[in-house]
C-alpha cells in the first residue's frame, strides 16, 4: 500500500461495524434505538427489532413490493436498503396510518371495496397510494396504475385496488 | 449477507481513499443491485462505502455550453421528473419511465444502474458459470432466452440497462476520478464484455468511482425515443429495447444514434443502421432499410431468435414514431 494513501483511521469518516452499533431511528413519528449489525435491512429491522410486522417479508429481494415502506415520503423497497442508511429520515409503515385515530381512509376504501383477498400484499399497496396521494389528492386511474406498479398481487385484486383507490379520489375531487 | 463495515465517506477523495485502502471495500449507493448480489453471495465486501452522504452528488444542473451534468448518485426517478430532462432529454425520461418500479426507480442511482450486473439466471443462481469462474458459458446450448444475440466473447449474459442505451444514444459520458486523476470516457468505450483476462463489465477500475454523467446539449430539434419490449407491461427487464436520438435539417437526417438493450453484454451501437440512413430523407422504405440493417451480424442462440425480429421492430416503430410530424 502506497504511503500517500491516509490511513482510514485519519480520513474524517464515521465508520461502524461490522458488529452491532446503535441505530437511532424514528418509525411513525416515534424515536427508536436499536442494536444492529450494518448488514440488517430495514425490513428486519422494522420486523424483528420492532415488532412493526405490517412490511411483509417476502421476496426479499425488491421483485415484490410487500416490504414497501415511505422514507421521507418517498416509497422503497425495505428489504434493499440498510437500516443504517436510514438514521435522521422519517420512516412511515402501515402502523403508523391507522394509531391513534382509526382508519385511515385509503384504508377504509380498501375494506370497502373489497381491495383484497389474502392480504398479504395490501400493507405495500397502501403505502404506495399513500405516498401518490400525500402528493396528490386526486389521481387519475393512469396516475393510481403507475403508483402501485411496484407491487404484486397474487390473488389478482388489481381491479378493486383501483377502484378502491378511485373512490378515495374521487371524494377528495368532491372536497 | 457477510458482516460488513459501514463508512459514511463525506467527500469524494475520502471515498476514493477508502476504496483504494480497503482492497475489500465497494460503494454504495441505491444497493438496489448491490444488496441482491450480497444476499446471493455474488458479492462479499468487507467495507460498504455509503456515498449518499456526500454533498452535492446528485445535482443536476447544465454547464456553460448546455450540457447537462447528472452528479452519480441522483436516483433515476429524480432524473425522470427533472424539468430540464424533459424538455431537451426527454429519451432519458422515457427510458426511465418503462425501468423496474416506482420504489427501484426512487431508490436505485444513475451510476449504479450503469454499473449494474446481468441478470442472467446462471449468473444470479446457483451455477458455476463462466462469470463465476466456470469453464464456459452455460447460456450457450442452455437456457439462452434472455442471452445476447451480438458480440458475446466468453459470456452471453446482456447488459441489463435501460439508461444506458438512452445515454449513448445522446452521446454521453462519464467522468472517472481516482486517487491520482480525473478522466472523462465516452460511455461507447466505457462497457467491456467480458473475457477470461479482463473479466469486468466496465473500464471502471476497482478504487475508481463515476462523478459525473455529462450528456452533451442535442442540436436544435433533434428528438428521441425510447422503445422496450417486456414480458408484461411492467417491471421487467427488456427481452430487446432501442434507444434512437434523430437529428434533421429539412428532410434530411443530419445524424442519428441507434442503440440496442438487452441483446448483447454492451449497450448495442446498430452503426451500419445509422450510416444507411445518415445524409437521407427518412422514407418508409428506407426506414425498413435501417431496420434490416440493425441486426446486421447478429447470431442468436437456440432460444433468442426472436429478439433478431423484437430489435428490427422496435427500430422500424421508433424511427417511424420519429419522422411522423405529428410527434413534434
Amino acid at each position: 500500500m502506497s504511503r500517500s494513501i491516509p490511513s482510514v483511521r485519519a480520513l474524517a469518516v464515521r465508520k461502524r461495524g461490522p458488529g452491532k452499533v446503535t441505530l437511532r431511528l424514528q418509525v411513525n413519528g416515534e424515536e427508536y434505538a436499536v442494536l444492529a449489525e450494518p448488514r440488517r435491512t430495514l425490513l428486519d429491522v422494522l420486523r424483528k427489532d420492532l415488532g412493526l410486522t405490517g412490511a411483509k417479508k417476502v421476496c426479499d429481494r425488491g421483485h415484490c413490493g410487500a416490504c414497501t415502506v415511505l422514507v421521507d415520503g418517498i416509497p422503497i423497497y425495505s428489504c434493499l436498503k440498510l437500516a443504517i442508511e436510514c438514521e435522521g429520515k422519517r420512516i412511515e409503515t402501515i402502523e403508523g396510518l391507522s394509531f391513534p385515530d382509526g382508519l385511515h381512509p385509503l384504508q377504509k376504501a380498501f375494506i370497502e371495496h373489497d381491495a383484497f383477498q389474502c392480504g398479504f400484499c395490501t400493507p405495500g399497496q397502501i403505502m404506495s397510494l399513500k405516498a401518490l396521494f400525500d402528493r396528490n389528492p386526486h389521481p387519475s386511474a393512469d396516475e393510481i396504475r403507475s403508483a402501485v406498479a411496484g407491487n404484486l398481487c397474487r390473488c389478482g385484486a388489481y381491479a378493486k385496488i383501483l377502484r378502491a383507490a378511485q373512490a378515495v379520489s374521487e371524494a377528495h375531487a368532491k372536497g | 449477507m457477510r458482516p460488513f463495515e459501514h463508512v459514511d465517506a463525506t467527500s469524494v477523495s475520502d471515498a476514493i481513499a477508502l476504496l483504494k485502502a480497503e482492497p475489500d471495500g465497494t460503494i454504495i449507493a441505491g444497493g438496489t443491485d448491490l444488496l441482491d448480489l450480497m444476499k446471493d453471495g455474488l458479492a462479499s465486501p468487507r467495507v460498504l462505502i455509503n456515498v449518499k452522504t456526500i454533498d452535492g452528488l446528485d445535482r443536476i444542473e447544465a454547464d456553460a455550453a448546455g450540457h447537462l451534468i447528472i452528479g452519480p448518485i441522483t436516483t433515476l426517478a429524480r432524473l425522470a421528473e427533472d424539468a430540464r430532462v424533459r424538455q431537451d432529454f426527454l429519451l432519458l425520461s422515457e427510458a426511465i419511465s418503462v425501468t423496474a418500479s416506482p420504489q427501484l426507480r426512487n431508490m436505485a442511482t444513475v451510476a449504479g444502474n450503469v454499473c449494474q450486473r446481468p441478470r442472467c439466471w446462471y449468473y444470479r443462481g446457483t451455477f458455476d458459470c463462466f462469470l463465476k469462474g466456470g469453464n464456459s458459458c452455460l447460456a450457450v446450448g442452455g437456457r439462452s432466452r434472455d442471452s445476447g444475440i451480438f458480440g458475446a466473447a466468453e459470456c452471453a449474459a446482456v447488459n441489463p440497462s435501460d439508461l444506458a442505451p438512452a445515454l449513448l444514444a445522446l452521446g454521453a459520458s462519464v467522468v472517472i476520478e481516482n486517487a491520482k486523476r480525473r478522466r472523462e470516457v465516452p460511455l461507447e468505450s466505457f462497457f467491456t464484455a467480458p473475457q477470461k483476462d479482463r473479466p469486468g463489465f466496465t473500464v471502471l477500475g476497482r478504487d475508481e468511482m463515476i462523478v459525473e454523467v455529462k450528456v452533451p446539449k442535442q442540436p436544435v430539434g433533434s428528438r428521441g425515443i425510447y422503445l422496450k419490449a417486456m414480458e408484461r407491461k411492467t417491471w421487467s427487464f427488456a427481452q430487446a429495447s432501442a434507444a434512437i436520438q434523430l437529428s434533421r435539417a429539412e428532410a434530411r437526417v443530419t445524424d442519428v444514434r441507434i442503440i440496442l438493450g438487452g441483446v448483447a453484454p454492451v449497450p448495442w451501437r446498430a452503426s451500419a443502421a445509422e450510416d444507411v440512413l445518415r445524409g437521407k430523407v427518412p422514407t418508409g422504405e428506407l426506414i425498413e432499410r435501417v431496420a434490416a440493417t440493425a441486426t446486421d451480424g447478429a447470431h442468436p442462440l437456440g432460444q433468442n431468435g426472436y429478439k433478431v425480429k423484437l430489435a428490427k421492430a422496435l427500430v422500424k416503430r421508433g424511427l417511424a414514431m420519429l419522422v411522423d410530424n405529428s410527434r413534434s
